[in-house]
């Protein structure tokens, strides 16, 4: 579905149709995104929600210089961005039984080649601060220019450009990393 | 200018985000000099990378419109979030005691309960009843009290989260969001855990919890209203 910009008004005048058809749009879009920056879809999906939750409460102030996607990833990176915090926070305690009761869960070696470079990217990837990560995903993997990766983030655009850089830089020493671990294994 | 200088460009460059002008300056640069080639390959190698993260076949089905839906009533938000806020009884020589708190409005107060470990929150013998957290869970929860330990109810598995799930409020929270003041556990056996409960609270304060309650654990939110001041309690 396409989202114009009738339809984005009829949402901020308080539409719910026009708010389930923006969701039925993004939700994916944002589950993905949200996957690849926590790493855990449970996770993402929770974060997606609270994300929609979020722009449901506060579209009405959405401001018209800012596209509703950008609107939307920003949201979704803010959530993603303190869900890491507080996970810093966070000594968990697994539940008696649950891995036993649950071995897919455990860490198993990747069965190829190809799943092994992907789970070396995912981790990578997880090792970059949040909001490097995020620059780099808002622009290779969502597509969106340094002009766009700036407001989604509040920055300027060549504070973009910097952030990219230097993740781009971060992310390849923590894949090298990742390959010669695995490599040793 | 030197090569160094030239990252920010380089990247900038495999990103189609340089000018024409940058662009051509660039690639002259790029044909005589190694180093710049070298690094070009390297943020390239980024991008191939990053095209292989997983996800892409993932397509979950939106949980926020049921959510939204909620929100719309003016009910509670967070599914995950509806949780039973019950005291449990949990280990003396770790913690002392341990204020707790399931308070939503801004005058809920914390209650100190007594740290007991063991039978009190073992599941008792029945066969309606699943194995139940051992002394060890109690343990465990205790020192991770003490330690202020955080868990995360995020971090509950799919299959755990329609259990009763306890909260444990480790004081200056008022909101029963997941905040930097606050711990979840699944709780087996509800109807042991709910027991222990009302025997802690009944000991401390002289007031009575409903009984029965735990037994309900699919209904929807319920609300002690009978001490709104003091805490509140829900249950999924």
């Amino acid at each position: 579905m396409i989202i114009d910009d009738a339809m984005v008004a009829a949402a901020r005048a308080g539409s719910a149709d026009a708010f389930d058809a923006i969701v039925e749009t993004y939700h994916v879009r944002i589950a993905r995104y949200l996957y690849r920056l926590v790493g855990d879809q449970e996770v993402a999906l929770d974060l997606a929600q609270d994300t929609f939750l979020e722009a449901y409460r506060g579209i009405g102030r959405l401001r018209s210089d800012l596209a509703l996607a950008a609107w939307l990833y920003r949201i979704a990176t803010n959530h993603a961005v303190g869900f890491r915090r507080r996970q810093q926070l966070v000594i968990w305690l697994p539940l008696l039984g649950w891995a036993t009761a649950h071995p897919e869960r455990s860490c198993s070696p990747p069965a190829d080649e190809g799943c092994e470079e992907r789970e070396c990217v995912q981790r990578a990837l997880l090792a970059l601060p949040r909001d490097r990560a995020a620059c780099l995903l808002l622009h290779a993997r969502e597509g969106f220019s340094y002009e766009d990766v700036g407001a989604i983030l509040g920055i300027s655009t060549e504070a973009a450009r910097k952030r990219i850089a230097r993740a781009k830089e971060q992310f390849k020493a923590a894949y090298d990393l990742q390959r010669e671990g695995e490599r040793r294994r | 200018v030197t090569c160094g200088d030239l990252c920010e460009l380089l990247s900038a460059y495999v990103d189609g985000e340089v000018s024409p002008a940058q662009r051509e300056w660039l690639e002259l640069h790029l044909e005589r000099c190694s180093t710049c080639q070298g690094r070009l390959g390297d943020y390239r190698r980024v991008r191939a990378l990053l095209a292989a993260l997983p996800g892409d076949s993932w397509a979950p089905a939106p949980r926020s419109r049921a959510a939204v839906r909620r929100a719309r009533r003016g009910g509670v938000v967070r599914l995950w979030s509806v949780i039973v806020a019950l005291a449990l009884g949990l280990a003396a020589g770790a913690a002392g005691t341990v204020a707790l708190r399931g308070g939503m409005g801004p005058a809920a107060r914390g209650i100190a309960l007594p740290v007991r470990v063991g039978p009190s929150v073992r599941p008792a013998p029945g066969p309606a009843r699943v194995s139940g957290p051992s002394a060890d869970v109690g343990e465990r929860m205790a020192r991770a009290v003490a330690a202020e330990a955080l868990p995360e109810t995020r971090s509950l598995p799919e299959q755990d989260r329609g259990a009763i799930v306890v909260l444990v409020y480790v004081g200056g929270s008022r909101r029963p969001v997941p905040d930097r003041r606050m711990t979840i556990y699944r709780v087996d056996d509800p109807v042991a855990t709910w027991s222990a409960l009302q025997q802690a609270v009944s000991d401390q304060t002289g007031e009575s919890l409903p009984t029965g309650t735990a037994q309900q654990p699919a209904s929807p939110i319920l609300a002690w209203p009978r001490a709104p001041q003091r805490w509140r309690l829900h249950m999924v």
